[in-house]
């Protein structure tokens, strides 16, 4: 008898404990999710009243009218946040990698105090280059242009070196000794040999660098110097609601912000599956 | 194929750590050497070196004859094996070994080839297509050594290959190893610490203890002869047993006198004739190092020996075929620990004994071993160097063993009595010798004849040729210049020093020549001109082959070559075009097909599980169903239900477990059917596209022979100019030895060593050099020097000359046969060459 009752008694604990971490779990996705959900349906009402969280009338206006609409050119900022996200993740993670692996591969003198001081460095906010930044790309022509801009994402690339730096350590060096007898210098071991073992954190880098450009708002918006061209998604979202005084645009200024999570998203679930998976199987005795 | 040269070689850490300490050793083509030691003891270290994956810190290392201390590894001509494979993860198995070919672009159609040879090889035609994650660790391993192979390199190195591996596959991969190196006749190289495998694979073993090599042999010589204690250890187990004793010569009887214990052996002179003669003085302590194979408790062999001590038996260990009875030669001792009274003895079966007897063991005196007790290296030489013989000098005249010997007047030899060292060079075959003496036995060690010489009690040692044979009678000269007495710790009469040192400091040419007033200018313009008149000779040869060449192209009609040769190159296009359409589709269709059947194939794995799985349920359901039915006892119910729900539970793990494996396996074949595929048309297209690339350049050159006559003219010529370029570099590398305010021109070879082993240090350092005192004569230039003494030995006469040298003054033996008098001052000439060169502070033997 004794024997059911413990065992009846372990199945309760079992029970009661995950119902306790689920409700737990399922309070905090809806204390997330609540904004976004917000987001969206309010992207589809005819007009903003805070209230009511379900629009009583329904619309897909705002999605048409964000294109349509000449003072705020939506489908050009878009374009500008698209090319500039996507150059700058290629370029940012090119570079980056390749400073992670000179770190974790080369040795060369003052390499332990270039890491420590590039980690030092990225301490400090990078707002607080902005003046000079902005006074050096005006000695060189380019305050105001979006390839100002772009310089100004890539040029501390290098300085994202860490996590990858980490990953690119856990790759055994025999793999890089093996090639270099077999006939590889160092820049077809990167790319031949180590670059296609680092799926996961080639993707992890192009995620971050993306992400970066693609919401920023501080450096977009005073190297456009109000030229609503030059505008990003961020700025451009940021006047209509800003100028139009009482709350009529809210409902594009949703529909917007909806269109710019897609991009970001459908770029994740497309790279998602190699971000899980795992290359490395296989290479030496584990 | 070759040989490698490993000379002086040193690895020294930036902290200073040594460690791999002048590592010198040559290797033959197609040896198998091993290189085994405890960890840490720099094998891998040395291996890296050669493999070039490690900067040499000093010394250099020849493949071939060609030094390549600065070579990268992948123009050394070596293929490495490690112990981790190191396979590329992300290429199949025919990717891995093709990818090293692929670098040096070596044609498709024989990179195919030769991995198809070498699958064949190593057993791995099945997997070419598969990914490193779907092998075992065997073939893994396998893989590896088939990229190592692939390349047909000069030197195989394979670090720690088989440790990776369990105990079964090692042996098997051990044997397959040995046979390789049969096969392919490539020198090995082979990294380890497992004894077994250095044994076992090994021509030659290197063992190696904290970075200095301790002994390099046969694995029968290392065995029967270890040069030290660490080595007779290291090599067999169980471990050697290792006991302390005195060693006491008592007529001709030697009495080993055990320490700790009460036990003494007394063993005939003749066993013991190689042990140094020093060391039967009772006052040397030794190591008696003797093999559990060569102690014996059987009563039939205790009887009959003459050599026997007691040992308490402590316990045993069984190991089937045989018996390790432990035990201690000290009454009071335990025998479980290791220490210098336990004894092992082999035996093949306890024979009766039980812990606490004391047993009567036998000793094969033929096979112990002796070691000093400090520095452990071997008493017991192969071959010895020294021989040492009780003598007494009465009147500058040595008596010893019934002979006696005149000594110069110069030995002034004081009376009384001591040992004659008589080092085995000392020796000489002449029939106007001073020692007559008989041929006792001649032994062959490892090539070497060495002789056993009677005097007439004593036996003396020297190598000869095939000509001496045994019961012989000889006449033996003794060089007196080589020979020391010694009586106790007091030197009666010296070995002359055969090396003269002094120390020198390198000086490059611009500080040689600015401290001697550019009195060097016109060897450096001498050198500069050489090598540019050899240029410019070259120059105008490449140039007239040309124009000659240029002259007959440009009387061909070339237009209407070319206007063949085009039509052609567009026939060729097109059915190259056509060709690659063709097996594109074929491509495609396979490819497809693959799919589709994969399609099929998951399908039908996960249906079989399924149905499996869906028959085990209702197995389960009807068991229950009856069992509720017919039970009426309530504990065996509860139990029934506990059962029944852990089915329910574990269910559906257990089935998308089994899911999931089929669909692996399926995803694997898939993978490797897809693999061989997808290589299958690429190798093909590649081929095709070479194929029409190399027509297309043959066909263009043969119009287009003007331009690239030019191209190939222009190229040999800029090839030329930068020979030229090193040559002349390589000329104005001018290099001096300073020795005593003197400079000498130090030749090439030195100068080579010297940058080698200590790049831009060298112009820093001190050096010793150490001149022999035959290779160096008074003439009128050189090191200044005043004539002290003269030493006429007979046939030898020298002159003792003090030398200046750094504040000290140093005495310099010359051989030379016209005495001066006391007083004179005079110049030494010699050759660096003959010298040798040691870097003071690190102890470097450089040259």
């Amino acid at each position: 008898m004794s024997k059911t009752s413990i065992y009846h008694g372990k199945k309760f604990r079992e029970i009661t404990g995950r119902t306790i971490v689920y409700i737990f779990l399922i309070i905090i996705s809806i204390i997330w999710l609540v904004p976004f959900v917000y987001l969206i349906l309010q992207s589809f009402a005819v007009s903003y009243s805070p209230s009511q969280i379900i629009p009583q009338q329904w619309t897909f206006d705002n999605y048409i009218n964000l294109f349509n609409d000449i003072t705020y050119p939506f489908g050009t900022w878009y374009l500008n946040t698209l090319g500039i996200a996507i150059i700058t993740a290629l370029i940012q993670t090119v570079l980056t990698l390749m400073t992670s692996y000179s770190f974790s591969r080369l040795r060369f003198r003052l390499r332990k105090s270039y890491m420590k001081m590039i980690l030092v460095i990225g301490m400090f906010p990078s707002f607080l280059g902005m003046t000079v930044n902005y006074f050096i790309l005006q000695m060189i022509g380019l305050e105001g242009s979006i390839f100002g801009l772009i310089l100004v994402y890539i040029a501390g690339s290098g300085m994202g070196y860490y996590v990858s730096k980490g990953f690119f350590d856990t790759i055994p060096h025999s793999l890089d000794e093996a090639a270099m007898i077999d006939g590889a210098n160092k820049n077809t071991i990167f790319w031949k040999v180590i670059l296609p073992l680092s799926k996961p954190i080639i993707v992890y880098t192009v995620l971050m660098s993306f992400t970066g450009p693609w919401g920023d708002y501080m450096f977009a918006s005073y190297i456009a110097q109000g030229n609503q061209n030059l505008y990003n998604v961020a700025v451009g979202l940021q006047t209509m609601i800003s100028k139009g005084k009482d709350t009529i645009y809210f409902p594009r200024f949703c529909a917007g912000a909806v269109f710019v999570s897609i991009g970001i998203m459908a770029l994740f679930f497309w790279l998602q599956k190699y971000y899980v998976e795992g290359v490395t199987g296989g290479a030496v005795k584990g | 194929m070759a040989g490698l040269k490993l000379e002086h070689i040193y690895k020294v850490y930036p902290n200073g750590v040594k460690a791999v300490s002048d590592f010198t050793m040559e290797i033959e083509d197609q040896e198998f050497i091993v290189f085994v030691g405890p960890s840490g003891c720099g094998k891998s270290t040395t291996l890296r070196m050669i493999a070039g994956l490690e900067d040499i810190s000093a010394g250099e290392l020849y493949i071939d004859d060609r030094i390549v201390n600065d070579v990268e590894p992948k123009d050394r001509d070596i293929a490495m094996v490690f112990q981790n494979y190191a396979l590329y993860p992300h290429m199949t198995v025919y990717e891995n070994m093709a990818f090293g070919l692929q670098l040096r672009h070596v044609p498709t159609e024989e990179i195919h080839e030769k991995v198809l040879w070498a699958a064949n090889i190593l057993g791995l035609t099945e997997y070419l297509d598969r990914k490193p994650k779907a092998m075992s660790g065997g073939q893994r391993q396998r893989v590896a050594l088939g990229r190592a192979l692939l390349r047909n390199p000069k030197v195989m190195l394979l670090d720690e290959p088989l440790s990776n591996l369990d105990a079964k596959l090692r042996t098997q991969m051990r044997s397959e190893i040995a046979k390789l190196h049969q096969d392919l006749k490539t020198t090995f190289i082979y990294v380890t610490h497992d004894q077994v495998e250095a044994m076992t694979l090994g021509t030659r073993v290197v063992v190696m203890k904290s970075g200095i090599i301790q002994q390099i042999d046969t694995p029968k010589n290392l065995y029967d002869f270890p040069a030290n204690k660490f080595v007779a250890g290291f090599i067999g187990t169980p471990q050697m047993n290792f006991f302390e004793a005195t060693l006491v010569r008592n007529g001709n009887y030697v009495d080993i006198n055990f320490e700790y214990s009460d036990n003494k052996l007394s063993v005939n002179i003749n066993d013991l004739i190689k042990v140094q003669p020093h060391y039967l003085d009772g006052k040397h302590k030794v190591w008696v190092g003797v093999r559990c194979e060569d102690l014996s408790c059987d009563p039939e062999i205790v009887n009959n020996s003459q050599s026997v001590f007691d040992v308490k038996v402590s316990h045993f260990e069984e190991l089937g075929n045989e018996t390790l009875i432990y035990g201690d030669i000290n009454m009071s001792g335990d025998g479980f620990k290791e220490s210098s009274t336990r004894a092992i003895i082999k035996a093949p079966s306890t024979l009766g004994y039980k812990p606490g007897d004391v047993a009567k063991v036998a000793v094969n005196v033929n096979k112990i071993h002796f070691f000093d007790f400090k520095d452990e290296n071997s008493i017991v030489p192969r071959i010895p160097t020294l021989n040492v013989i009780e003598c007494d000098v009465n009147g500058n005249r040595v008596n010893f063993d019934g002979v006696g010997l005149d000594l110069p007047d110069v030995a002034k030899a004081k009376d009384g009595h001591g040992q004659l060292y008589i080092p085995i060079e000392a020796l000489t075959i002449d029939p106007n010798g001073q020692l007559d003496v008989k041929v006792v036995k001649v032994e062959n060690v490892d090539g070497q004849r060495l002789a056993y010489l009677k005097i007439n009690e004593r036996v003396l040692f020297l190598l000869v040729d095939e000509s001496v044979q045994e019961g012989q009678s000889l006449k033996l000269h003794i060089d007196i210049t080589n020979i020391t007495i010694k009586n106790e710790e007091e030197v009666i009469v010296k070995t002359l020093e055969k090396y003269n040192s002094i120390s020198g400091t390198f000086l490059n040419f611009a500080t040689a020549n600015s401290n001697e007033k550019n009195k060097y200018d016109g060897i450096l313009s001498e050198r500069i001109a050489a090598v540019n008149r050899e240029y410019d000779q070259k120059v105008t040869d490449v140039k007239s082959t040309y124009a000659t060449q240029k002259e007959e192209a440009s009387r061909k009609d070339l237009a209407a070559i070319k206007a063949h040769n085009d039509q052609k190159i567009k026939e060729l296009e097109d059915s190259t075009n056509a060709h690659l359409e063709e097996i594109k589709a074929k491509f495609k269709e396979e490819s497809s097909k693959a799919k589709a059947e994969h399609k099929v194939n998951k399908k039908n794995a996960v249906d079989a599980v399924k149905a499996e799985y869906a028959r085990q349920k209702e197995e389960e359901n009807s068991s229950y169903k009856h069992f509720l039915q017919v039970n009426k006892d309530k504990d065996v119910y509860y139990k029934r239900k506990t059962e029944h729900q852990e089915f329910k539970e574990n269910f559906p793990k257990q089935r998308e477990n089994d899911i999931n494996r089929a669909l692996d396996t399926e995803s694997i074949n898939y993978e490797s059917i897809i693999n061989a595929i997808k290589a299958n048309y690429k190798r093909e297209k590649k081929v095709l596209k070479n194929n029409l690339k190399n027509e297309k350049i043959n066909l263009t050159m043969e119009y287009n022979i003007l331009k690239v006559l030019e191209k190939k003219e222009k190229e040999e010529l800029s090839n030329l100019e930068r020979e030229r370029k090193t040559a002349l570099l390589k000329a104005k590398q001018i290099f001096f030895i300073k020795i005593n305010g003197y400079l000498y021109l130090s030749p090439d070879i030195i100068s080579n060593k010297m940058i080698q082993g200590l790049g831009t240090k060298v112009f820093v350092k001190d050096f010793q050099i150490d001149i022999p005192n035959d290779k160096i004569c008074v003439s009128d230039s050189g090191i200044k020097a005043t004539v002290s003494d003269f030493l006429d030995y007979g046939e030898k006469k020298f002159l003792i000359c003090e030398v200046k040298d750094e504040g000290s003054v140093k005495t310099f033996y010359v051989l030379h046969n016209e005495k001066l008098e006391k007083g004179t001052e005079v110049q030494l000439s010699f050759n660096l060459e003959d010298t040798r060169i040691i870097e003071k502070s690190m102890n470097l033997r450089i040259y």
